[in-house]
């Protein structure tokens, strides 16, 4: 019986899309579920029982309904990977992290000797992961190295600096407007801003810019985006974070409003570049210190990923 | 002029220089014996603590040798000084002794695990004894491996299937994975419990089943106190606090089959471990009205049989 490959994740937490699609070129059965556009992929989910499936997934381990909608209220209804796991019983399960700055959260490392195979971006995490689990270093995979740039590169210091605004439900349950007047000590200096893709994300895009800030696509690849700036804001807990600080950019984490659990301590000590404003109105872009880096990005090797995920 | 001078140096040195002397000297010998007086209490002070934490330590060695010589009532008033150090040395020293189990608690073990162990690697941890090794092997696993106590330090030893380890140091083995773990002495899972399984739950494919002594009357509620001691001078877990434990460390799910001498079988009991991984735990608060209540006796425990699931049991995925 032929396998069908299920692709797995949550909303701007599926990065999969372009391995998929390189299955699909490739003539394989494959089933593609972003558990927040789909209503209910449970149904879906349900069909697979006893067929052959391989589960490639970029989605929290645990991330169940319950514990999802705590924090993001969802019309949508899904499983966690573990719900997967345990229904489906798959013939492999393979994880791509989503987020370089924290591949897996707390606690997840003890799950992982439920994954068959896990895809790492690169070290620190091969030799961390490898004792749980089998690991194959295959690259970011949000770094594509044969991407062209979908737009030519800015000059003026102004449009060198992007913020890529993390912590977005904050935003969304604050609203456009309030959320405007939060940010534009920062957005009238002339940074540049994209959101992530999320629900409602649209909507601030074209609200954003019709205050004339500088909007880049949710859609937009991010990796492609740092490349082509020097100075990468971001707030909160981002893989952003890491993406711009391995591309050797200066990057600055804004901490007003963003809540960091008890991971302050280990963004420091792993990024001990990084750059903290703790208030939106203390930045000020023009004195922003530069603290360029050798870049240690790997990009993505797509077929070697596929080689790993279909034997 | 000069035997005027002279005269009066002769005074001098007769009458004011002794009693100089004589004062000076009474002086230096009493600054000298205060200081030699504090540096004496000073000493004193710093033996006394010496003499105190030998003592503490003396304590702790006769309550030590008491219980591995299976002398442990609790009843000793060594134990009532040193509480802690006390329980924590019964913990070791019962794993270390691994009391003598009779053929019915095996048997009775194994008979209240619905868990089929046909084709599974299996580690049994403690018992002190080859009989649930045995009576594992007769389930049909593909692998038994026992792990035993052994009361010396960091001494790692390998007997056929049998791994020897010190108790604490459990953790620092480097461990296969297996499918089950069975961990049937209550005081390995004491030991183990508050020291993060000793990373067990990374290394375990399937399902872990222990047995645990558990405060009786906390059974379903919120209470921050991980343990109890209970009438008999040991320690019990707060069954949230167990059930916390095994979360935190690697099982989605876990249930309690069996209570003293009582099955479980209840949805209850499944609902009060649905886990909730990202925003912390999901613990009913069920049964909390012991606070009020003045029956509420702090000191009773009960013998409990879990079981922990890595992954959702499929029963209970809507």
């Amino acid at each position: 019986m032929k396998k069908t490959f299920l692709f797995y994740g949550f909303g701007a937490e599926y990065v999969l899309h372009p391995i998929y699609e390189e299955l699909i070129k490739k003539g394989e059965t494959c089933i593609e579920i972003d558990a927040l556009t789909i209503k209910n992929s449970r149904s879906m989910i349900k069909k697979l029982v006893g067929e052959p499936v391989v589960l490639v997934t970029s989605a929290h381990l645990l991330l169940d309904q319950k514990s999802f909608t705590d924090y993001y209220p969802t019309d949508s209804k899904f499983y966690s990977v573990m719900e997967i796991i345990s229904l489906i019983n798959p013939l492999k399960s393979v994880f791509f992290p989503h987020d370089l700055t924290e591949p897996f959260i707390e606690y997840e490392d003890q799950y992982l000797n439920q994954l068959d195979l896990f895809l790492s971006p690169g070290e620190p995490f091969s030799t961390i992961y490898s004792q749980y689990v089998k690991t194959e270093e295959v690259g970011w995979i949000k770094y594509r190295s044969n991407q062209t740039p979908t737009y030519a590169k800015l000059t003026a210091k102004s449009g060198r600096a992007i913020w890529f605004l993390s912590d977005f439900i904050l935003y969304l349950t604050m609203g456009m407007e309030k959320s405007y007047e939060v940010l534009a000590p920062i957005l009238t200096q002339g940074v540049s801003v994209k959101l992530p893709l999320w629900q409602g994300s649209n909507e601030f895009e074209d609200y954003f810019t019709a205050k004339g800030v500088r909007m880049y696509p949710a859609v937009m690849n991010a990796v492609e985006l740092i490349q082509q700036h020097d100075i990468i804001l971001t707030n909160g807990l981002s893989s952003i974070i890491a993406e711009s600080y391995y591309s050797g950019k200066t990057t600055v984490n804004i901490t007003e409003r963003s809540h960091y659990g008890n991971k302050m301590s280990v963004l420091k000590k792993n990024f001990p570049d990084l750059i903290f404003y703790e208030n939106i109105v203390d930045f000020k872009l023009p004195e922003v210190p530069e603290k360029s880096r050798k870049p240690t990005l790997k990009p993505f090797d797509m077929d070697k990923a596929i080689s790993f995920i279909i034997n | 002029m000069e035997n005027h001078q002279s005269l009066m140096q002769k005074a001098f040195k007769k009458f004011v220089r002794p009693f100089y002397n004589l004062l000076s000297s009474k002086l230096f010998h009493d600054l000298r014996i205060q200081e030699i007086h504090d540096l004496l209490l000073q000493i004193n002070h710093r033996v006394f603590t010496v003499e105190e934490e030998l003592e503490r330590l003396k304590t702790i060695q006769s309550a030590g040798n008491l219980m591995l010589s299976g002398m442990d009532t609790f009843e000793n008033p060594l134990y009532q000084k040193y509480p802690a150090a006390s329980l924590e040395i019964y913990d070791i020293a019962e794993v270390l002794r691994g009391r003598k189990i009779e053929q019915a608690d095996i048997v009775g073990f194994f008979d209240r695990i619905p868990v089929d162990l046909k084709g599974k690697t299996v580690v049994v941890i403690g018992g002190g004894d080859n009989l649930y090794a045995h009576a594992a092997a007769r389930k049909g696993p593909s692998k038994v491996t026992r792990i035993e106590a052994t009361s010396h330090l960091s001494e790692k030893n390998k007997n056929g299937n049998v791994e020897f380890v010190y108790p604490l140091d459990l953790s620092k083995m480097s461990h296969p994975h297996f499918d089950i773990v069975l961990m049937p002495c209550a005081s390995w899972t004491t030991l183990l419990a508050p020291r993060a399984f000793a990373g067990l739950g990374a290394y375990t494919n399937q399902i872990m089943i222990l047995s645990a002594r558990v405060s009786a009357h906390t059974t379903f509620t919120s209470s921050p106190e991980p343990a109890i001691t209970d009438n008999n001078g040991r320690i019990a877990f707060n069954d949230n606090y167990l059930r916390k434990q095994l979360h935190l460390h690697g099982f989605v799910e876990v249930a309690c089959i069996y209570t003293d001498g009582e099955h479980i079988d209840n949805m209850f009991d499944q609902k009060v471990s649905k886990f909730n991984q990202l925003k912390g735990f999901y613990i009913v608060s069920k049964n909390t009205k012991y606070i009020k209540d003045p029956q509420y006796n702090h000191t009773q425990s009960v013998g409990k049989t879990y079981i922990a699931y890595k992954l959702p049991s499929k029963n209970y995925i809507s």
